[in-house]
């Protein structure tokens, strides 16, 4: 059986599959997340060896079970190579997806936000906050994002020029009702943020609060192993973080 | 073939191997079984010496029976350009143009978040020792032409000292594809055509 039309999809991983084919594992619109064989793409003339992440793709195949054939892999957009911030981005992006979907679950909305991220990296100061919302989108289409407008205790709205806290899996709280143990303090503005389209950049002082409070929300869901692509991205930051400062 | 365990169990050994399916493994089995069965004898003993005598260079990784590869040990090498690459049959097609003569590193991987090979995989230890050679001019990043060799090269630049020039190979070799397996003209334009890694 071959598929009709095929699907608009981008590669998250690819894997050796014998001796010169791969595995490539897609994040497609309508199918989710979708692992297709592509026999020979390992040679470098063959026309799949271009598949790569971070370019849209349109794709079709050919077959069902574990692991059908793909039949071709047509680029949609012109490439531009990645500079190591949006490289290692890109492989956030794609392992977090990697380690929080399953084959065969579409989020066609998400979808749509992942190229959304992809395309706000062409302006490289607005990454940073380009992945908070992506992972706060990611929680919501997964089902996982927590009320951020309401005091989870007495149900008061988000009043700007407070101090709010949170509390991982639980929700967010006015200063009133801050949870005696294991709360953490955020100021109302970034919470608001999170709640909002997300469609600019927050105001520089919240980025670490934001950064902090998304990854204790997808900790939770990602268990103890880390996602080594953020400890890549890390050590790149620290090491020009210090760079830029001497 | 139940009463002959001892070639089932060739067999499988060689399917193992790259470029050797079911039908080749047991063409080749035949084949040393029936008619050149002098050769056994020869390969087991070829197979031992190389387990027991090949293993890395102590400067590059490269394979070799010294404690210093050939590559190394070579009088007319280059030492002001160091090229970096991900495998010593990468170093074997670079080598193998006849257009380098500089130093190699041979990192014995990329890195893949992914995969979870982050940088503790690649001997960056031993990379920063190299890096720091008095004389060194030029670093030439040959990593594979994928996203992840791609970012090797990115996130290994960063080790270069100031005032020594970055380069990465690009032209000719296609996007996505190994090294290993591009032809040896393209390899070599490729090296020539190098550009200048602007991180
Ligand atoms: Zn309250
Ligand atoms: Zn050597």
């Amino acid at each position: 059986m071959t598929t009709e039309s095929g699907d608009r999809a981008w590669v998250l991983h690819r894997y050796a599959y014998g001796d010169s084919s791969l595995v490539v594992e897609f994040f497609s619109r309508k199918q989710g997340r979708l692992g297709l064989l592509a026999k020979g793409a390992r040679r470098p003339r063959s026309p799949l060896a271009r598949i790569e992440a971070g370019r849209p793709l349109w794709i079709r195949w050919q077959g069902k079970g574990d692991l059908p054939l793909l039949v071709q892999a047509e680029e949609l957009a012109a490439v531009h190579p990645l500079n190591t911030l949006q490289n290692l981005s890109l492989f956030y992006m794609n392992e977090l997806l990697l380690r929080l979907t399953q084959r065969a679950d579409p989020f066609p909305e998400f979808f749509d936000q992942y190229e959304t991220t992809i395309e706000g990296f062409n302006d490289v100061a607005a990454i940073a906050w380009n992945l908070r919302r992506y992972e706060r989108h990611l929680l919501e289409a997964l089902g996982w994002a927590a009320d951020l407008s309401h005091c989870g205790q007495c149900g008061i709205t988000l009043t700007p020029d407070t101090k709010w806290s949170y509390l991982t899996q639980t929700g967010v709280f006015c200063p009133r009702h801050t949870p005696e143990q294991g709360s953490v303090s955020i100021p109302a503005e970034a919470l608001q943020w999170l709640d909002g389209p997300m469609n600019s950049a927050p105001a520089s002082g919240y980025n670490a609060h934001l950064r902090n409070y998304l990854e204790r929300e997808l900790q939770v869901h990602l268990g103890s192993k880390a996602l080594e692509s953020r400890r890549l991205l890390a050590a790149y930051l620290q090491r020009h973080k210090r760079s830029a400062s001497t | 073939m139940a009463d002959v365990p001892s070639m089932e169990a060739l067999e499988a050994l060689l399917r193992r191997l790259p470029g050797i399916g079911p039908r080749s493994a047991q063409r080749i089995c035949y084949d040393l079984l029936v008619r050149k069965r002098s050769l056994l004898p020869q390969l087991a003993a070829a197979f031992e010496r190389a387990h027991a005598t090949v293993r890395f260079c102590e400067r590059c990784n490269n394979l070799s029976e010294a404690p210093l590869c050939g590559v190394c040990l070579g009088a007319h090498r280059d030492h002001s350009q160091l090229c970096i690459v991900e495998s010593p049959a990468d170093l074997r097609a670079i080598e193998d143009t006849g257009v380098f003569s500089g130093d190699f590193f041979v990192l014995m991987g990329h890195l893949s978040p992914l995969d979870g090979i982050g940088p503790e995989a690649l001997h960056l230890d031993r990379l920063s020792e190299r890096l720091a050679e008095a004389g060194l001019q030029e670093v030439i990043f040959a990593t594979n032409p994928t996203l992840e060799g791609e970012a090797t090269a990115q996130f290994l630049a960063d080790l270069v000292p100031a005032g020594i020039t970055i380069s990465r190979i690009a032209h000719g070799v296609p996007v996505g594809g190994e090294l290993e397996y591009v032809d040896r003209g393209t390899l070599g334009r490729a090296l020539h055509g190098r550009r200048l890694l602007d991180e």
